[in-house]
């Protein structure tokens, strides 16, 4: 118990810490931005991604402006979830879900900000990867604490027991909360359901949780289709 | 910067709308669509929302009882009226373009 509650302090005090250097790498982002020195015709990268045994070289357009944006963003949402999280630490779940993605957005942003010369990239990228090595040394106490809350067991109408992963539903709720206050609701509602939909079919933890990661890995593209106007509606 | 009247036609967006366009007048919530499309669970909200905000689909709340059915409600997803047929005009040029495309990167043949 006390080992616990030990684990679950740190974990909440690790993800305010990773929040606050998130917050740090996203507002040099938002600098290295305002600078304009990135010239965004020389940002349109073309990566070729050709393999061994795939004669068709995929093709990536790939833009580091908004990439850089959106990982901006998405650090900062995160940063405010991981904050409001570390004021009430009782969903160990919750902060294990949002740390994977984490890691992936991570890998992400260093690899792209690699791309540019600019030296406060470079600093960002410094900045992004002790985010990172943080965020793996959380993800090794949030391991270690509190096993047995992995799974919730729910009854559906039917009698037959659903399990559900509570990471999933986790990730899922963090996936919500990167949406704009008006969409939130109805995408909780729709993420949890297909959560639900997958566990009633016989889907286990880590597939619930892959799609809760998908989810919340496109959260804020989500929020930027939203948040364009609707075009049939400025139609009379 | 003008944005084009036709979303970007990358590959996932091609497959949803196949998979919508199998039954045009079917409703379909997000994991059927997945399923359909072939597509991970959990990667085509974004899609879907840019559809809606095109007037191609439209979505609504199924209608249950929650207590009753002890889940949440799904979120169906319908063309519009116009919508499939808007849908199928997009996809037919994005084929278009990406044959054109292919014809061009191919080197010529038999030439030194």
């Amino acid at each position: 118990m006390s080992a616990d509650r030990y684990n679950h302090a740190e974990a909440v005090r690790r993800a305010k810490s990773l929040g606050a250097r998130l917050n740090t790498a996203a507002q040099m982002a938002i600098e290295l931005i305002a600078a304009a020195d990135l010239d965004e015709t020389n940002a349109d990268r073309v990566v070729l991604s050709a393999t061994v045994g795939n004669p068709e070289p995929k093709i990536v357009p790939l833009t580091l402006k908004d990439k850089v944006l959106r990982a901006a963003e998405l650090a900062y949402s995160l940063a405010g979830d991981l904050h409001l999280r570390g004021r009430d630490p009782g969903d160990l779940a919750f902060v294990r879900g949002v740390q994977r993605n984490i890691e992936f957005v991570l890998v992400d942003a260093r690899g792209l900000l690699d791309m540019t010369a600019d030296y406060r990239a470079e600093l960002i990228a410094v900045q992004l990867q002790k985010a990172r090595n943080l965020a793996a040394e959380l993800a090794v106490v949030l391991e270690a604490s509190s096993e047995s809350s992995h799974m919730d067991e729910r009854r559906s109408g039917q009698g037959e027991q659903i399990r559900m992963s509570a990471p999933a539903l986790g990730a899922a709720r963090a996936a919500a909360w990167l949406l704009a206050a008006a969409d939130r609701d109805r995408y909780a509602e729709e993420f949890k359901a297909e959560l639900l939909a997958i566990a009633s079919a016989g889907g286990r933890c880590r597939e619930q949780l892959a799609c809760a990661l998908a989810q919340l890995r496109r959260a804020p593209l989500l929020r930027v289709e939203l948040r364009e106007p609707r075009r049939r509606n400025a139609a009379p | 910067m003008s944005r084009e009247s036709a979303p970007r036609m990358t590959l996932p967006t091609q497959l949803v709308l196949r998979a919508l366009l199998a039954e045009p007048t079917r409703e379909m919530y997000g994991l059927q669509i997945c399923a359909e499309a072939s597509l991970p669970s959990g990667t085509i909200h974004p899609i879907l929302a840019r559809f809606e905000r095109l007037g191609w689909l439209e979505s609504r709340w199924e209608d249950v009882d929650t207590s009753a059915e002890g889940r949440p409600r799904r979120r169906y997803y319908q063309f519009t009226e116009d919508g499939a047929e808007r849908a199928r005009i997009a996809l037919a040029q994005a084929t278009t373009a990406v044959a054109a495309m292919k014809l061009q990167a191919r080197p010529a043949r038999g030439t030194a």
